[in-house]
Formats: C-alpha cells, sequence, structure tokens
C-alpha cells in the first residue's frame, strides 16, 4: 500500500504525477524535452538508458516500463535483455556505443565518478558530442529522481502486465505530456 | 574540468544550465515549485531537507549552496540558520525539532534508496503529525535532488572554494527563487 493517499487508483508513477500537477508539471515537461526533443541520442538509447538505471535501482515499475519501451525501438531492442540478464549469458552484446551507455548509466546511477570519467572518454573516443554526453548523464540522472519518487512513496504495480504494453504505446506515440481524459491507468 | 564545455568560470549546476537552457528551464520549474512557498512546510524546512539530501550524497556545491539558501530562509532569530554547520557535519547531531528530525530522516532513507528505512520514518513523522503532502514533498524534495547532484557531480562541474560566493548564492536565490539569470558571469 502506498505511503500516502494518491488521488487516483493508477498504479506506479501516475499516483505521484496526478497528485500534485505544479510539480508534475515541469517533471514531465523535462522527461518530454529530453526523452523526446532534438538529441545526439536515439530515442531507443534514451529509453535503454533509463532502463538500465531503473534496473540497477531495483525500481519494478520504471524498470518493467522502461524496458517494455525500449523493445519497441530496433536500434536498441536486440540488446535490451544483456541489461536485464547476466552479461556472461548466451545474450546479443551490444554495440561499443551502447555499452559505454550502458556502463555511463550504471556510474551516475552508483555515483562512481572514475567510472563515468572513463564511460564518458570511451564515448568521446567514439565520437559522441558534448550534447550526446550530457543527455546521457541526465537521463540517467532524472531516472535516479523517478526510481525515488515512485518506491519512496511505496507506489503499486498494476494489476496486469498488459498494463504496460499499453503504457508503451502512448509513450511511443504521445511521448510523456499528459494526456487528457484517458481512462486506462496510464496517465 | 567539467565533462561537457560550459562557460568559463560559471561553476556547479549554474555552467550547465547556462550551456543547456532547454532543460533548465525546466529544472528551475522543479525547483521552484518544490523550494519556494511556506505552504505546508516553510522554504527554511524544504531546503534543510535538500541540503541533507545532497549531504546523503556527498554532493558539496548543492550542500553548500542550499545550506546558505536555508540560512537566508530561517534568519538569525530562527535558530536553525545557526546550526546549518552542524547540519552539513551531520544533521542527526543537530538541535532540530522532533518533527525536522523525522523529514530529514525521510529524506536521507528515500536518497539511499534504502526502502524500510523510508518507510520507518515515514511512520514515525505521520506519528508527530505529518500529513500526505508534508511526506509527499519531503519524498519530492529528496528524489529532485538525487537527480540535481548527480547532474553536478556526474559532469565534474567546479565547485566554488570560496564560502562568499555560495552566500551570494544563498542571498539570491533565497529572494529571487530559481529561474533568474545568475549572479555570478562568466
Amino acid at each position: 500500500m502506498p505511503h500516502i493517499t494518491f488521488n487516483t487508483d493508477f498504479p506506479g508513477i501516475t499516483g505521484p504525477l496526478e497528485y500534485r500537477l505544479d510539480t508534475g508539471e515541469p517533471i514531465r515537461d523535462l522527461t518530454q524535452r529530453l526523452m523526446r526533443g532534438p538529441s545526439d541520442l536515439t530515442v531507443g538509447e534514451r529509453e535503454f538508458v533509463s532502463s538500465v538505471v531503473s534496473h540497477r535501482n531495483d525500481c519494478q515499475f520504471c524498470s518493467t516500463a522502461h524496458t517494455t519501451v525500449t523493445r519497441r525501438y530496433d536500434d536498441v531492442q536486440p540488446f535490451i535483455d544483456h541489461v536485464l540478464k547476466d552479461a556472461s549469458l548466451h545474450v546479443t552484446r551490444p554495440p561499443a556505443r551502447l555499452e559505454a551507455l550502458r556502463d555511463l548509466g550504471t556510474a551516475v546511477t552508483t555515483f562512481d565518478r572514475e567510472a563515468i570519467e572513463r564511460s564518458v572518454q570511451a564515448l568521446k573516443e567514439l565520437d559522441m558530442s558534448d550534447e550526446g554526453i550530457h543527455d546521457a548523464v541526465l537521463v540517467s540522472a532524472l531516472f535516479c529522481m523517478y526510481n525515488r519518487y515512485v518506491d519512496g512513496l511505496a507506489t503499486v504495480m498494476p494489476p496486469s502486465m498488459e498494463y504496460f504494453e499499453t503504457l508503451a504505446d502512448r509513450l511511443t506515440t504521445n511521448g510523456y505530456v499528459r494526456p487528457k481524459g484517458t481512462t486506462d491507468g496510464t496517465r | 574540468m567539467a565533462h561537457v564545455d560550459v562557460p568559463e568560470g560559471m561553476p556547479g549546476i549554474r555552467g550547465l544550465m547556462m550551456a543547456y537552457p532547454q532543460f533548465a528551464v525546466h529544472m528551475n520549474g522543479i525547483a521552484n515549485a518544490l523550494l519556494r512557498g511556506d505552504e505546508v512546510l516553510t522554504a527554511a524546512e524544504r531546503e534543510t531537507i535538500a541540503v541533507v539530501a545532497s549531504r546523503t550524497n556527498e554532493c558539496i556545491y548543492c550542500s553548500r549552496t542550499h545550506a546558505a539558501v536555508a540560512r537566508c530562509h530561517w534568519g538569525d532569530e530562527a535558530g536553525a540558520g545557526g546550526i546549518m554547520d552542524q547540519i552539513l557535519e551531520d544533521y542527526r547531531q543537530a538541535p532540530l525539532t522532533p518533527m525536522l528530525m523525522a523529514l530529514c530522516d525521510i529524506a536521507a532513507a528515500a536518497t539511499r534508496l534504502d526502502r524500510a528505512a523510508t518507510a520507518a520514518a515515514i511512520d514515525h513523522a505521520r506519528s508527530l503529525g505529518a500529513n500526505d503532502m508534508v511526506i509527499h514533498d519531503t519524498v519530492l524534495i529528496a528524489s529532485s535532488f538525487c537527480m540535481f547532484n548527480r547532474y553536478v557531480d556526474g559532469m565534474e562541474t567546479d565547485i566554488p572554494t570560496d564560502p562568499e560566493v555560495y552566500a551570494r548564492i544563498g542571498r539570491q536565490r533565497s529572494v529571487e527563487g530559481y529561474a533568474t539569470p545568475p549572479i555570478l558571469t562568466p
């Protein structure tokens, strides 16, 4: 049971975002700009990093939501299992750029500044721009916020895993802006 | 030196915000909504919670900046302004009210992603009279600083050593909030 009473029965992040709209709005706006706006990272790469971070933070709601979204993007879909499972298992190893993004996301999450430095250098050697590095660090930082917001208030998982497919439909089409009038709980 | 180019001489999050204004506008919106105003929690209490989260993350720039803002909000008579150094050292040893201590415990536990300790601290704050909005805002302030702290230190931004720099930032932000251009110039 959540630590506070939300004004909706919607699961996960939706309860908190709808609870205080004047904080929810700039959080949604930042997320939309960062995850869907112009960037030197593909949308798939940004979702991949958000999955790495949420998985590392053991945030079940965010991890399930964003791995489901990540699977919708062809450039990263083959490599998402590499994040979720032991890397020694027989899963497809990601290309160097995605490996470096994964390592950067993990290092930002754990506040390992030496590992951040190594990942940033690896990305620069792969010709990643300042803007791309910036966006990868900020995506990682943003999801360190979301994961704590979701689990710090002990929000609930949806009753069915189908919820995450419906949520992924919305996040891949409308993005992170607040939808008007939905009743499927993916607000 | 920061991992990405920022305007020369602009420290901490302000250098990043000047280089990336398209994100800064929303981050400052979050800070203004959470840290300003005196509803449910005072601005002084909100800034103190931000200090505890930043200190838990060992983010020097954010800890000192928000301690400086908190000092301005608390003022001389409130007492807590004078104990900000103790809070920076170890808030558990500072003479906080039982309620503010409980909220700081929530913030520290949420920052560490310690779900059991967060739940216990929330129960304790409730027994002292904290309502849902107080708990919500405390968790979100801590969570948002887990973002801001990582942005600042993950990018290896410059950290001023002169205490007067933080005092100036504190005076500016306690009056103007977070959306205005920085008092420091490149």
